[in-house]
């Protein structure tokens, strides 16, 4: 299976470089490009054989001339084929089903304490995000800075409205809702910056409601973590 | 005087240039009627029981909100044009108003009564019956959907209109966040557009069970037929949970229940049961396109259609499982793992039947004589496009890939492919299809032709891009988008396309005027070549009041297709003429619905005093309605006679 991913991905990405939800930078956001690829390869098969099958026909089956007042022989039915396109369907499901079904489990499993998982509260308002990490007691807005290869734990919540906490390059999306609390986990594997945005529906500047990702190595991260402390402090 | 004049300076130039159009066309629309004596002949229609004339008339109305917002699709895809774009007016809160709206009128106002009004048509035709079961229930039915929409399509010209998204999620379609009148016309114009559908989907599950000609047996009855009675289940039991939902919506804004706020209450409640009918509504309005694809493709193929029997089980059990999916439309809300897991399997069980109808289509057309006329054309369409909008509802399904694809611009592509795909297309192979039954003309061809191949090729030009959008995180409802991001061209690509799919809407309009003015009457029963298989083709085009003089004894699945086969021109009636009783006409539903408009009126701005007096009207109506002695109308045996001796045949 692996292989045909990757005959997948390399024509994918062959153009596609701009294309972020196909140009994974997190962990989450590889095992969704993982389930994206095979889902798009099992249905290019439906696809393949559903138009192969209908141009056949309509350059096969047309009217001709002369054929205006034929009575052609009606059939009702073929149980084979018929049974055929029920089961044939139903195994492509389960090939699909199973690993979706695995992959949903493995997101939604907490961090270990001894893979050192760093927790940031991520509030959603109108129109802004603001990121704080209890950790180190600061408070970031708009501007999320995570250091790369840590596990994050997002605790997602918000003061108003429903908004949703997307980073398209890093891994899909979760909802932050008023008096609950949500959470979306992910890890970095490079550094960059990367573009985050607000995918729900929140009011008049909901297209602004956008945020940047930097993702910085260990020791970035720390000079800029003092660096906050020391704008707490003064 | 002063203060309506500083009114009008404050207005934007978008609403003062709809107040101009809007006043010109009402005093064109009276000039025009005044001019040729036509306000009879108004009046004639709007009382009508009769169901063809309540079906056209529901096309013709969702076909003018139609136009609507279809132009709303234009104004957005100018905003999203280019990035960072200022299109006119259309920016934040006004572009919110302009996709909620759009969202909101296509789906409620212009693709169910699109469908509903095709099938009021057809249905009693098909199924050898007179009229519907309750005439004056279907001419309220048409009314209360008249005046739901009325009320939402005047809402921006009168304080604003929803713009909470279609799906006008809580806690923002609350007063706190949206407060005035805007996201009040939502939930009170859909409750009482939405009390006629319920009561149509009524009409339309007693008229199938109980008015069918002798011989008409459930598993004969054509395809059309049945996708429609199990629409009409669905109607009933999806519908239903939306008048609750628009119910706590509309207490939440009036009398500030806290039900639905993100403090106190829990705004998830709105979003399950918003799905709760959301969900069906997709397959509401997508399985009588299915029945029409089905009659159409078995018409054009001059071939029984394939594996009727399991064509009848998938459209049961595409509905039965359209009632168990809708989480999928909420699995980044935060449900756990379970819950989702369970959802995606239900999702993508449903391509299994939904796959058995495309393959039934397919080997319908094998070994058949295919002809490509403008109904095959879109039901050739329809099954492209639907095929790819139905895979990408099975990736849709998949739940971590979601996570991705979710409020995205991927779902955007994924919802035109199989909304414009099934239920666009579908109605528009149906038009073309039953237009001759309707008016007695056929549409002309090779306008047709121009329609389809510019509605569709817009369609994908339109759409396509937008899958590769969604990829690149463009998510929906917004407004703009950066420079930097490389969603400039693709944007641009969709907007031409939407630009090249209106051009295909004018052909359409053009086509049906060039017809109505100029067109031949068709002196057949059957004007689509001898290869009507279905009863509706055994009536003469246009049919009279009472359809069947005499009802006709069916004795196999498709009578005239056997009559044909036995080198017959039509079926045999038998049986005695008879005198027709026929439903009277009347002017009840029209007041009622007037009545509902006056008091959802008084609702949205909050005023008590006119609230009451629409309730009164409606309650007025509904007494007299329960006290009236109407009960129809007789025509002669020998008029009948006359008419059916002398048309047709």
């Amino acid at each position: 299976m692996r292989s045909l991913y990757i005959i997948g991905t390399a024509f994918f990405l062959s153009g596609c470089s701009s294309i972020a939800v196909l140009n994974p930078k997190g962990t989450a956001g590889e095992k969704q490009l993982d389930l994206l690829l095979l889902s798009l390869l099992l249905m290019s098969i439906v696809l393949a054989v559903v138009f192969t099958l209908f141009v056949r026909f309509l350059v096969k089956y047309r009217e001709k001339p002369g054929q205006e007042d034929d009575f052609p022989t009606q059939k009702a039915g073929n149980k084979k084929l018929e049974i055929s396109w029920i089961v044939i369907p139903f195994i492509i499901i389960i090939v699909l089903a199973v690993p979706t079904f695995a992959t949903t489990y493995q997101l939604d499993e907490p961090f270990n304490n001894d893979q050192d998982p760093l927790t940031i509260k991520v509030t959603g308002e109108q129109f802004q995000w603001s990121f704080y990490y209890p950790e180190y007691n600061i408070t970031s807005r708009d501007e999320l800075r995570i250091p790369v290869d840590r596990p994050i734990t997002f605790k997602l919540s918000s003061k108003d409205v429903i908004h949703s906490f997307w980073i398209p390059q890093l891994g899909g999306k979760r909802d932050a809702l008023p008096g609950k609390e949500n959470t979306l986990r992910m890890t970095a594997i490079e550094t960059g910056t990367y573009s985050g945005k607000c995918a729900e529906l929140c009011g008049a500047e909901h297209a602004l409601m956008t945020f940047d990702t930097i993702v910085l190595d260990k020791d970035d991260f720390s000079t800029w973590i003092e660096k906050m402390k020391d704008g707490e402090n003064n | 005087m002063n203060s309506i004049y500083h009114y009008f300076r404050t207005l934007p130039s978008d609403i003062i240039l709809a107040d101009i159009s809007f006043v010109i066309i009402i005093i064109a629309t009276t000039f025009l009627l005044t001019r040729y004596h036509k306000w009879k002949w108004l009046w004639s229609w709007i009382t009508s029981t009769d169901h063809k004339k309540i079906g056209i008339m529901y096309l013709v109305v969702s076909f003018l909100f139609f136009l609507r917002a279809g132009l709303e699709a234009l104004l957005i895809r100018m905003q999203l044009a280019f990035p960072e774009n200022e299109f006119w007016v259309f920016q934040g809160e006004r572009f919110n108003q302009l996709t909620s709206t759009h969202g909101t009128v296509m789906i409620f106002l212009v693709a169910t009564p699109l469908l509903i009004g095709l099938m009021n048509v057809i249905v009693p035709l098909q199924i050898g019956a007179r009229d519907v079961a309750f005439p004056f229930m279907n001419s309220l039915s048409l009314w209360l959907f008249i005046s739901g929409g009325i009320l939402i399509n005047v809402s921006f010209i009168a304080g604003g209109s929803p713009n909470a998204g279609w799906t006008t999620y809580a806690p923002l379609s609350l007063n706190e966040f949206t407060p005035g009148p805007s996201n009040s016309y939502y939930p009170i114009g859909l409750q009482v557009a939405g009390l006629g559908t319920i009561m149509g989907a009524i009409n339309f599950i007693v008229t199938i069970i109980k008015m069918r000609a002798p011989g008409m047996k459930f598993m004969r009855m054509p395809l059309s037929t049945w996708s429609m009675l199990i629409t009409s289940v669905l109607i009933v039991y999806a519908f239903s949970a939306l008048a609750v939902a628009l119910l706590l919506l509309t207490f939440e804004r009036l009398f500030g229940t806290i039900i639905l706020s993100g403090s106190e209450g829990n705004p998830l409640i709105w979003q399950h049961l918003f799905w709760i009918f959301g969900h069906p509504e997709v397959y509401i309005i997508a399985l009588p396109a299915f029945g029409i694809f089905s009659d159409v493709i078995s018409t054009f193929s001059k071939k029984k259609l394939f594996g009727y029997t399991s064509m009848v089980f998938a459209i049961i059990l595409i509905g039965f499982l359209g009632f168990m999916v809708w989480v999928h439309h909420m699995f980044t809300v935060g449900l756990n793992a379970n819950i989702n897991v369970f959802f995606a399997l239900t999702t993508m069980l449903i391509a299994i039947p939904t796959g058995i109808k495309i393959f039934n289509w397919l080997f319908t057309m094998r070994g058949g004589r295919i002809r490509f006329d403008t109904p095959m054309l879109y039901a050739l369409g329809f099954i492209v496009t639907f095929v790819m909008g139905g895979v990408t509802g099975v990736m849709l399904g998949s739940v971590p890939a979601d996570y991705q694809y979710h409020d995205s611009y991927f779902v955007v592509a994924h919802l035109h492919y199989v909304i414009i795909g099934a239920t666009i297309f579908g109605v528009l192979s149906g038009v073309y299809y039953w237009w001759p039954k309707m008016f007695g003309k056929m549409l002309n061809e090779k306008l047709g032709k121009w329609n389809f191949w510019t509605f569709v090729i817009g369609f994908h030009f339109t759409f396509f891009p937008m899958h590769i959008l969604g990829l690149m995180g463009m998510p929906r409802r917004v407004f703009t988008y950066p420079e930097g991001e490389g969603l400039g061209w693709l944007n641009f690509v969709s907007t031409c396309g939407a630009f090249l799919m209106g051009i295909g809407v004018l052909f359409f309009m053009l086509n049906i005027y060039l017809t109505t003015r100029y067109g031949k009457f068709v002196q057949q029963h059957d004007p689509w070549m001898k290869r009507g298989r279905t009863l509706e083709w055994t009536v003469p085009s246009p049919p009279p009041p009472y359809n069947f003089a005499r009802v006709p004894v069916v004795t196999s699945g498709e009578p005239l297709w056997t009559a044909y086969e036995a080198q017959k021109h039509n079926i045999d009636f038998e049986g005695d003429y008879d005198e027709i009783h026929m439903p009277s006409s009347s002017s009840l539903p029209f007041f009622m619905g007037m009545a509902f408009l006056i008091a959802s009126f008084g609702f949205v701005f909050e005023i008590w005093s006119v609230a009451i007096l629409g309730m009164a009207g409606v309650f007025t109506t509904m007494t007299i309605r329960s006290f009236q002695n109407k009960n129809g109308y007789f025509i002669p045996k020998n008029k009948v006679i006359y008419n059916d001796k002398g048309v047709g045949y």
